[in-house]
Formats: C-alpha cells, sequence, structure tokens
C-alpha cells in the first residue's frame, strides 16, 4: 500500500492509516534528523514535531504522491530551528562531545591515542563517532546533503526538490562536501595510516 | 572533456546516477585522466567509509488517536492566531458582557405579590425588603381565602344543578302519568261507548221481540 492510499484513507478518517504511514516513516525519518542534527533526544522530539505537523497538515497536502520530500521538507525546517535555539543560547551541539568543550572546533578532539592501539581505535563503534563529529563539522548545507544522499537513499531530482534548488547546486554540494570530509577526517589527529586503509 | 567540469559527472557516477552512454564517455576519460581518476576514487572510498556509521533507531512507539478538540480549545486556538488588535476588540466585549451576566445572575430577584410574579434584574444589590415575609403571609391568606370562596361557589353550583335536574326529572314523571291516566280514560270511554251500543242493541232487538209477541197475541184474540 502506498503512502498516496494511507494518506487518502486517513484523509477518509481512518486513524489506522495514518499510523502505518508513520511506523513507516519513524525509522528512516528518524536517522536522517539524527545524523543532521547529532542528538538523540532531539532527534526523537523533532520526529514527534515532524508527525503532529503532518497530522494536523497532511489536508493541506494538494499531491499526495509528493508526501516524500514534503515530510523531509518539515523534518529540515525544525532541525534548523533547533539550530538556529540552541545557537541562540548557546548551547552544545552533540551529546557524545568530549574533550575540550571552549576548543573552537570541537569536533577535531580526538580521545587520547596513546591508551589504546589504532586497531582498537578503529573499532566499529568508535568509528562510527569520529565520522559523526566529522560530519557535523561540515557546513549545514553540505552536511544535509550528504545524509540525503548517502544514508537516506534519495536520488539528486529527489533532493533537489525538498531543498529547492537547482540539481548541479545539489551535486556540488555533495562534491566539496566529501572533499571537505575527507579532508577532516585526514588532517585531524586520528591515525591517519588506519584511517585511510579503511578509506 | 575538461576536467574542471567533472564535479557533476563524478558524484553522479559514484552514487550510481548516470545512463549507460554517460557513464561510458567519464570511465573513458578517467582512464586517461590521473587526476580525475584520483579524485573519483577518494570520493568513492570516502562514500564507503560513511556507510560505516551505523544508527541504531530507538522504539520511537509514536501512536495516533483520534483528536478530539473540544468547542472551547478550538476557539481559544482561533483566538490565539488573532492579532492581538482583534484579540482586544473580541475580548472586551465577551468579558464585559461575561461581567454584566455574573452580576445580573448574583442579583436575580423574584417575587410574587397580588397574584403575580415579578422578576428583577439589577447590576447592583438591592435594598432587602424586611417585611417580604409579612407579605408572603399576607398574600397566603388571601390565596386561601379566594380558595375557600371558590370551593363554596363550586358546592353551591353542584346543589343547583342538583335542584334543577331532580326538578325536571319530577315533571317528567308527571307528565308521564297524566299521559298515561288520559290513555286510560279513553280506553274506558271507548269501552262505555262500546257497551252502551251493545245493550241498545239487545234492546232493541228484544223490543222488537217483544212487539212481535204483542202482535201475535193481539191477531190471535181478534179472531176469537
Amino acid at each position: 500500500m502506498t503512502d498516496a492510499v494511507l494518506i487518502q484513507q486517513f484523509l477518509d478518517g481512518e486513524i489506522g492509516a495514518f499510523n502505518t504511514l508513520v511506523w513507516r516513516w519513524e525509522k528512516p525519518l528518524f536517522n536522517f534528523v539524527y545524523r543532521t542534527i547529532g542528538n538523540e533526544e532531539t532527534a526523537k522530539d523533532i520526529c514527534q514535531t515532524t508527525f503532529i505537523r503532518i497530522y494536523r497538515e497532511l489536508k493541506r497536502l494538494r499531491d499526495p504522491d509528493k508526501f516524500s520530500p514534503w515530510i523531509y521538507r518539515i523534518a529540515l525546517n525544525l532541525c534548523r530551528d533547533e539550530h538556529k535555539r540552541r545557537k541562540k543560547r548557546n548551547l552544545l551541539y552533540f551529546d557524545d562531545f568530549f574533550g575540550d568543550q571552549n576548543a573552537s572546533n570541537p569536533v577535531m578532539q580526538i580521545p587520547d591515542q596513546d591508551a589504546k592501539t589504532p586497531e582498537e581505535l578503529v573499532d566499529h563503534q568508535e568509528l562510527g563517532d569520529i565520522l559523526k563529529r566529522a560530519i557535523m563539522a561540515l557546513p549545514e548545507e553540505q552536511r544535509v546533503v550528504i545524509v540525503m544522499k548517502q544514508y537516506q537513499g534519495l536520488k539528486f531530482t529527489e533532493i533537489a526538490e525538498i531543498l529547492k534548488q537547482p540539481i548541479n547546486t545539489v551535486k556540488s554540494r555533495l562534491y566539496y562536501g566529501l572533499r571537505a570530509l575527507r579532508k577532516i577526517l585526514v588532517d585531524s589527529k586520528f591515525n591517519k595510516e588506519v584511517l585511510l586503509n579503511e578509506m | 572533456m575538461k576536467c574542471n567540469d567533472m564535479s557533476h559527472q563524478l558524484v553522479s557516477l559514484v552514487y550510481g546516477e548516470m545512463d549507460t552512454e554517460e557513464e561510458k564517455k567519464i570511465q573513458a576519460h578517467l582512464k586517461s585522466c590521473p587526476s580525475c581518476r584520483e579524485a573519483f576514487q577518494e570520493l568513492k572510498s570516502t562514500s564507503k567509509l560513511l556507510g560505516k556509521w551505523e544508527v541504531e533507531t530507538p522504539k520511537l512507539n509514536f501512536v495516533f488517536v483520534n483528536e478530539s478538540i473540544s468547542r472551547w480549545k478550538t476557539w481559544i486556538e482561533k483566538l490565539a492566531n488573532l492579532s492581538w488588535g482583534r484579540r482586544l476588540a473580541v475580548g472586551i466585549p465577551v468579558f464585559a458582557a461575561a461581567v454584566l451576566i455574573l452580576l445580573a445572575i448574583f442579583n436575580f430577584q423574584t417575587e410574587y405579590r397580588e397574584g403575580q410574579w415579578n422578576v428583577s434584574f439589577s447590576l447592583f444589590p438591592g435594598k432587602q425588603n424586611g417585611n417580604q415575609e409579612q407579605i408572603f403571609a399576607q398574600a397566603l391568606e388571601q390565596k386561601q381565602q379566594e380558595t375557600l370562596l371558590l370551593i363554596s361557589k363550586m358546592i353551591e353550583d353542584s346543589e343547583y344543578r342538583q335542584r334543577r335536574e331532580s326538578t325536571l326529572t319530577l315533571a317528567k314523571y308527571a307528565q308521564e302519568i297524566e299521559r298515561q291516566r288520559q290513555e286510560d280514560l279513553r280506553i274506558v270511554g271507548q269501552s262505555l261507548v262500546g257497551i252502551q251500543r251493545n245493550t241498545e242493541g239487545r234492546f232493541h232487538q228484544t223490543n222488537d221481540v217483544i212487539n212481535d209477541l204483542i202482535r201475535l197475541t193481539s191477531f190471535k184474540l181478534e179472531k176469537k
């Protein structure tokens, strides 16, 4: 059953259809929001707010086939609002941040490498943490495109529709974002040899 | 093919969003261009490394139920969506009306006097009437007297109706008896007339017989 069919059933009064839609989208939406904003609890809140907003405004969606870009757009706007709010309050952005909290680029604070061997450092989870921090260090417009393309598997046309940008702009942001990401990882204090092997 | 313009094609190639013809061209260029080939390899390896970041989705358990918004909440939400100016324009009269209504309710008065109910609203508390109970007592007594008068009148009317009915009934009986008497007299009279005729008839018959005897006797005497 497609999203469009579920939407129509919901508009006809079937709340169960909306719940099916939610359960279908909660995982990809959470993954997107979490990878964009970097905080699990905030990501949960944003997901909840997104679904509530969808519940209330679904009647205004003219084309049910455009549900996917619409939901991403709502979530992305909420992420941006959250970022502005935190920036205004000068709040920390990451939940697993450690090291010098006053550093200008906290993402670059890698744990003391003397404590572990390079192979131990390239533990699956730690690698994930490193990648997460590297992605969070990117400018927002590059990060969003990388998350949408790399992790959500969206096509360039879909990303362009969500962001309301030309396709070439999307491709440029992806290209320069990947290059910047590589530079961050290579330039970091992390064991270059191990990292390069992984890459 | 210019290497400066390759960025879009390279990312399309990395993520497999390229048609076959264009891909062949790009692949051919990469074979002959080391810098582009290196750039492509870097992009590809970075993309591959990014794939190692796995996220475990926590249980979100979102469940929606039918939203039942009370009418009050709908009105409140509508009011909240108005501008401050309109809120004041709507809110002040509503508030004033509510205050007036409350005051009126608290100063609501009812009064029964001279057979009539009097209802009054006032904005401010009126003076308390000390004789109110006395007035109620007088009104009650008056009402009792009126009730007694009404009852006695009803009894009189009932007696009058009964007397009238009795009189009518007796008159009917008298008429009936008179009618019966007249009927009986008529029958008796008819009977007497009948008897008289009968008697006269017999008398005439007897008279004729006697006359015949006399004539017969007279005739015999003459013969002798």
